[in-house]
C-alpha cells in the first residue's frame, strides 16, 4: 500500500512532464500517452528495485525514450490513410503559444529521431549530457554530436532561428 | 549551456502544450495487473494473448481456416494449372492498422474483396466472401499498452510487435507490426509445420522462385500455408516478409486496393496477415507493411492512437 501511494504520487507529479516530453517526440497526444503509460507500467513492475536505487525518473526516461526510438525504426507506425481527416483538437492555447509552437514543432519533426530525443532530454527534460547519454545508452560524445547537429538543423529553420535569436536577446 | 541552448530550452518549455489527459497511479497499476500478472514474456505473446484471442476465435470461427484433406475440401472451379480445391479467404474488416473501421475511415471503402482460389496439400476451407463476419469484435477488454511494450522484442528492427488494444467501444483488437522474423518464436503448443503451398489463381500468380512468390492481383486475396522458415509473399511487385508464421499452419494474406485522390492508379497493399494455429486458436496479426508513407503522403495522415 505504501508503494502504491508512493507510485501514485510519482505518477501524479511526473506524468504531465513526461507527457509533454513524449508529445515533443511524437507530436501526437495518443502516441505520447501510449509511450508514457508503457513506461510507467514498466516502472511499476520494477518499482521496488528502482526506488531502492533511487532512480525512478531515470528508469522511466530510459524506457520511454528507448520505446520511442524503437518505434521509429519500424516501417509501420500505425499511420493509416484516411479520406476524412479528423477534426483538429480544439486548442486553448494563447496565440503566442501557437505561434511559437508551429515553427518549433515543424523543425523538431524534421530532426532524426535520435537527435530529437537528445534535444528533448537535454533542453526540455533538462538532463545533463551524461544523464542523457545514460538514458539513451550511448556515449557523452554521441550526445554532444547529436545535440550539435540538431542545433545546426534548427538554426536552418528561418522562423525558429528568429525565435531563438529573440530569446537569446531577451 | 550556450545562450542558444538556453534559448531553445526556454522555447521548448514555453511552447509545449499542457497535456489534455491525466493519469493516475491506480490506473497504471491496474494496467500492469491486468497484463497477466504484470508480465508478458517477450517471446510468449501467443500464451499471453490467448485469453484475448479466445473472443476473436469464437467470433471468427465461421471464417477460420481449417486444414483438411482433398476429400473434405469443397469442389471449386479449376484454375490455371490447378486441380485442387479453392480456399476462400478471411478478410478482416479492419483497416490496415488493425483498428476498428469506425475509427479508420480509409480510402479503401467499397473494395471488391473476392475470395481467392488456391490450393495446397492442406486445402483451406472457409466461407464465401459474402458470409465473412467482421473481425471487429467486442470481446473482454484487454490490457493493451502493457502487451505492446513487452512483446516488442529485440534491439533490431526485425522484430515482431503485437499490440493488443482496447477500442473505445470495448473491442479488443490485436494488431501487429510487420517485421516478422520473430514469428517462428511463437511457440505455443508444438504445432505442425507445413511448406508454403500456393498456386496460381485468378487472384494470384505464384512464381517458380524459391522461396515462392505470390503476386496478388489488386483486390485479390490468397491463402497459404507457411512453415517456420522465411517465406516472402509479393504483392503487386512489392515484397513483404510474411515469413515464419507461428510454426502453425495456416495463414491468410489479404490485400486491398487504395485509390489516392487525384491519382487514378490504384495501389494494392496487403492489409492483413491472419495467422491461425489450430492448436491454440491462433492469433490475428494485422499489418500495413509497405507503401504506407506513399499512401499517407498522398492523403492525410491519421496516427492511430
Amino acid at each position: 500500500v505504501a508503494d502504491q501511494q508512493e507510485f501514485g504520487r510519482f505518477v501524479r507529479d511526473r506524468s504531465p512532464g513526461l507527457l509533454r516530453a513524449a508529445w515533443l517526440l511524437t507530436h501526437d497526444w495518443h502516441a505520447a500517452e501510449d509511450l508514457v503509460q508503457n513506461a510507467l507500467v514498466a516502472a511499476w513492475r520494477h518499482w521496488d528495485t528502482i526506488t531502492r536505487r533511487d532512480a525512478p525518473d531515470a528508469y522511466v526516461h530510459r524506457v520511454l525514450f528507448t520505446a520511442f526510438l524503437r518505434s521509429r525504426r519500424r516501417r509501420w507506425r500505425g499511420e493509416i490513410a484516411t479520406a476524412d481527416p479528423p477534426e483538429p483538437e480544439p486548442t486553448t492555447d494563447s496565440f503566442t503559444q501557437s505561434e511559437l509552437r508551429l515553427p518549433l514543432s515543424a523543425a523538431l519533426t524534421r530532426l532524426p529521431p535520435r537527435q530529437r530525443a537528445v534535444v528533448v532530454l537535454r533542453y526540455f527534460v533538462d538532463l545533463t549530457e551524461a544523464q542523457t547519454a545514460d538514458t539513451l545508452g550511448c556515449s557523452v560524445g554521441t550526445v554532444k554530436s547529436h545535440a550539435a547537429k540538431a542545433l545546426a538543423s534548427l538554426r536552418r529553420s528561418a522562423e525558429l532561428s528568429e525565435l531563438l535569436t529573440e530569446e537569446v536577446c531577451r | 549551456m550556450t545562450p542558444e541552448e538556453r534559448a531553445l530550452s526556454a522555447l521548448l518549455h514555453s511552447s509545449t502544450p499542457e497535456p489534455p489527459m491525466t493519469m493516475t497511479g491506480a490506473e497504471i497499476i491496474e494496467r500492469a495487473r491486468r497484463s497477466h500478472n504484470g508480465r508478458i514474456r517477450r517471446w510468449a505473446p501467443v500464451a499471453a494473448t490467448a485469453a484475448v484471442a479466445a473472443g476473436i476465435i469464437a467470433a471468427v470461427a465461421a471464417v477460420s481456416i481449417v486444414p483438411t484433406d482433398h476429400a473434405q475440401a469443397p469442389a471449386t472451379q479449376p484454375t490455371s494449372g490447378i486441380d485442387r480445391p479453392v480456399a476462400p479467404e478471411v478478410t478482416p474488416s479492419r483497416g490496415p492498422s488493425g483498428r476498428a473501421p469506425h475509427r479508420t475511415a480509409t480510402a479503401a471503402s467499397g473494395l471488391d474483396r473476392r475470395p481467392a482460389a488456391t490450393s495446397s496439400e492442406h486445402a483451406l476451407v472457409g466461407p464465401s466472401a459474402d458470409d465473412r463476419p467482421s473481425t471487429t469484435l467486442t470481446v473482454p477488454r484487454c490490457a493493451s499498452a502493457d502487451l505492446a511494450a513487452d512483446v516488442d522484442a529485440g534491439p533490431t528492427a526485425d522484430v515482431l510487435v503485437i499490440v493488443v488494444r482496447n477500442e473505445a467501444d470495448g473491442a479488443c483488437v490485436i494488431s501487429g507490426y510487420p517485421d516478422f522474423p520473430a514469428l517462428d518464436k511463437l511457440q505455443s503448443p508444438p504445432l505442425q509445420t507445413h511448406p508454403v503451398e500456393a498456386a496460381s489463381t485468378p487472384d494470384t500468380v505464384v512464381t517458380g522462385q524459391e522461396p515462392p512468390q505470390v503476386v496478388l492481383a489488386p483486390n485479390g486475396a490468397t491463402s497459404f500455408v507457411v512453415d517456420q522458415s522465411w517465406r516472402r509473399v509479393t504483392f503487386d511487385g512489392a515484397t513483404v516478409p510474411a515469413e515464419g508464421a507461428n510454426a502453425a499452419g495456416n495463414g491468410t494474406i489479404t490485400a486491398e486496393a487504395f485509390t489516392i485522390p487525384g491519382d487514378p492508379k490504384p495501389i494494392t497493399l496487403p492489409t492483413a496477415i491472419v495467422l491461425r494455429s489450430p492448436g491454440n486458436g491462433g492469433i490475428s496479426v494485422q499489418i500495413g507493411p509497405f507503401g504506407v508513407d506513399q499512401r499517407a503522403s498522398a492523403t492525410s495522415r491519421t496516427a492511430a492512437p
